[in-house]
């Protein structure tokens, strides 16, 4: 019972560290607003806090791997430690660069406690394919939560507070010390298959676009508080939580799988023709790509794993697959983004230009109104302004308030049009991820019965 | 309905389904408004609710944006200052003199227009091309958006006084129209 328990608890242990490592590949979504804000910069120059660690964190896993088979107790301890080590390095680090470079050190530091960890799972658990639904229901989990956490926190405390809470990890260091782990699976590894492996990363650079997208343009775009944001994305995991119960009407699990694409896909390009800017209008897409979600990874990451893996070469590549694709949906998706809002910046200043030209208000209002608006836009430093402020520091004269409301309201509408318009394209983009998803996941098999 | 297909169609169905509400409720048009071709009339009512010289200074913009081949609001935030105005100029392949000169050509035209049409004449008259032809064209612009019709005289003898800052005296100083030119820096 005693020996129960204690294996319980380590699986707990080892499952949380997988869990927290991988919240990382996200957890800064919505705190990017915030960096930005604090060390200057780009979106594209903001978005390598992301990019960073998932990059080194796909490049790492494999080579981590090997280390996990030799000395899985060991590493996973070196690997937690060096991972909390980059986490405080993050939340002390005074510009972009040193940040970006401590994500580094903390993804290093992560790919080995992951290894080391699914090397531990499968040991206690007898092999790699009885030890994957745990560490992929807890990255899944991770990742999923990530950015609500993190905008919580972000909210709450600062950006730094999110990589400050990892520290407690240190705790269950212990853990891995107290007990000697079973032999190794043995056996030869079974050949590595690369549709499941394509799909997960076509999956996950698409997911990249339901994440890191939305949060900017509900944060950015549409100016909610990161506490807001947070509770409007948390619509992903609790769909895809929810999708449990559907789970088993899905039919066999390759149909299941396409299923899922097809949901993610469809969502995304739902929030490509948004036609409003309110938050409420992206629950429906939300939940398609949470549903889709929750029917779509395990099948691929069970595929992907399948068969013969004593050496969790499978197990690591479906890590270094999904990572890689966040990698790949970053890169592509935060230039087009970025010119996009560049464009539709030029369409907001000049439609709003008109409203403040043709406004039936009296010259003198509008000249302050405009150099009130001319100050806020500087201040928003190329990005999207709220103009809302502005309105308030000019007092319309009696009789005009009808009219100066209407024109607060116009300029507000234009700005969130562009705001929601520049997304467009990008969750397009994204949506075309999950489009070519479909390709491997249809080529699936049923398992033989 | 194979159960092996079900699943699929379904996703297919909810994904169009979502897609073609979204696309009926505007999804598809959900962006800034365009701006009105500078080269087109506009609505005469909305112009004829303003103030003379504000009309006169947004036909004059209309104008120019049209010769430049611009927008009105482009060549209107060009306007703000002289670094704008000559990031505008380079953008466009132009110089800044060409720009003003532009603009001058609008705004003497919509005085003349303004005066061909009776909405203005005389000493009011007057005083309007010695603004359009003296003052530097993003000052009067402005400025000419700040006159009251109720005090257009003494409005626009302020707005030629700005030029060197001068200070004109009011209008109940002045002797005579006639006399306006000598008054001029």
């Amino acid at each position: 019972m005693a020996d129960t328990a204690s294996q319980r608890t380590r699986e707990i242990g080892l499952a949380l560290s997988v869990g927290v490592v991988l919240a990382d590949s996200s957890i800064v979504t919505l705190a990017l607003p915030d960096v930005l804000r604090d060390f200057g910069g780009t979106v594209v120059g903001v978005s390598w806090v992301l990019t960073a660690f998932n990059l080194v964190l796909a490049l790492a896993i494999l080579p981590a791997a090997r280390l996990a088979r030799a000395r899985p107790a060991g590493g996973w301890a070196a690997g937690l430690a060096v991972f909390v080590l980059g986490s405080a390095a993050c939340a002390a680090a005074g510009s972009e660069e040193a940040l970006i470079a401590a994500r580094v050190l903390q993804a290093l530091g992560g790919a080995v406690t992951i290894a080391c960890a699914i090397e531990s799972l499968a040991r206690i658990r007898g092999s790699h394919e009885a030890a994957a639904p745990i560490w992929g229901t807890a990255g899944t989990i991770g990742v999923a939560v990530g950015p609500a956490l993190g905008g919580l926190l972000t909210e709450l405390f600062s950006w730094q507070s999110i990589f400050l809470v990892q520290l407690p990890l240190l705790l269950i260091l212990p853990l891995a010390l107290r007990a000697d782990l079973p032999a190794p699976e043995r056996g030869r590894e079974g050949r590595l298959d690369l549709r499941p492996e394509a799909g997960l990363a076509l999956i996950s650079a698409g997911l990249t676009g339901a994440l890191f997208l939305l949060v900017i343009l509900l944060t950015e775009g549409w100016g909610l508080s990161p506490i807001a944001a947070a509770a409007t994305v948390s619509m992903i995991p609790v769909a895809a939580y929810a999708a449990r119960w559907v789970e088993h009407r899905a039919g066999p699990p390759a149909s299941a799988a396409l299923a899922g694409g097809i949901a993610v896909a469809g969502g995304l390009g739902a929030m490509a023709v948004l036609p409003g800017a309110s938050w409420a209008l992206t629950l429906q897409p939300q939940l398609l790509i949470g549903i889709g979600l929750a029917l779509v990874l395990p099948v691929l990451t069970l595929a992907a794993v399948g068969g013969r893996d004593p050496e969790g070469t499978r197990a690591a590549a479906t890590i270094a697959a999904r990572h890689a694709g966040i990698v790949v949906g970053i890169v592509a998706l935060a230039p087009i983004l970025s010119a996009q809002l560049d464009s539709q910046r030029l369409a907001a200043q000049d439609s709003t230009t008109a409203l403040l030209l043709d406004a039936e208000l009296p010259p003198e209002t509008k000249v302050s109104l405009a150099t009130a608006l001319g100050e806020g836009i500087e201040a928003a430093d190329g990005r999207l302004p709220d103009v809302r402020p502005s309105f308030d520091e000019v007092t319309p004269e009696s009789g005009d308030e009808a009219a100066y409301t209407e024109l607060e309201s116009g300029i507000v509408d234009q700005i969130e049009r562009a705001a929601t318009n520049a997304f467009s394209l990008p969750f397009l983009a994204a949506a075309l991820f999950a489009v070519l998803a479909l390709i491997p996941i249809s080529s699936l098999r049923e398992p033989k019965t | 309905m194979s159960e092996r297909v079900r699943a699929p169609l379904v996703a297919i169905a909810a994904s169009l389904g979502l897609i073609a509400a979204y696309l009926a409720f505007g999804g598809a048009t959900y962006d800034p408004a365009d701006v009105a071709d500078p080269c087109a009339t506009r609505d005469v009512a909305t112009l004829q609710e303003r103030d003379l010289f504000e009309a006169i200074a947004l036909s004059s913009l209309d104008g120019a944006a049209c010769e430049l081949q611009v927008s009105r609001e482009e060549l209107t935030l060009a306007l703000a200052d002289e670094q704008a105005t000559q990031e505008f100029a380079d953008a466009h392949g132009l110089d800044a003199e060409q720009v003003e000169d532009a603009v001058q050509a609008g705004l003497v035209r919509a005085v003349e227009d303004a005066e061909a049409a009776g909405e203005v004449d005389g000493f009011e008259a007057e005083l309007l091309h010695e603004v359009a032809e003296r003052v530097p064209v993003g000052l009067a612009i402005d400025g000419l958006q700040s006159v009251s019709d109720d005090d257009s005289v003494q409005g626009l003898l302020e707005l030629l006084g700005s030029i060197d800052g001068v200070d004109l005296p009011s209008v109940s100083d002045i002797p005579g129209a006639d006399e306006i030119g000598e008054l001029l820096p």
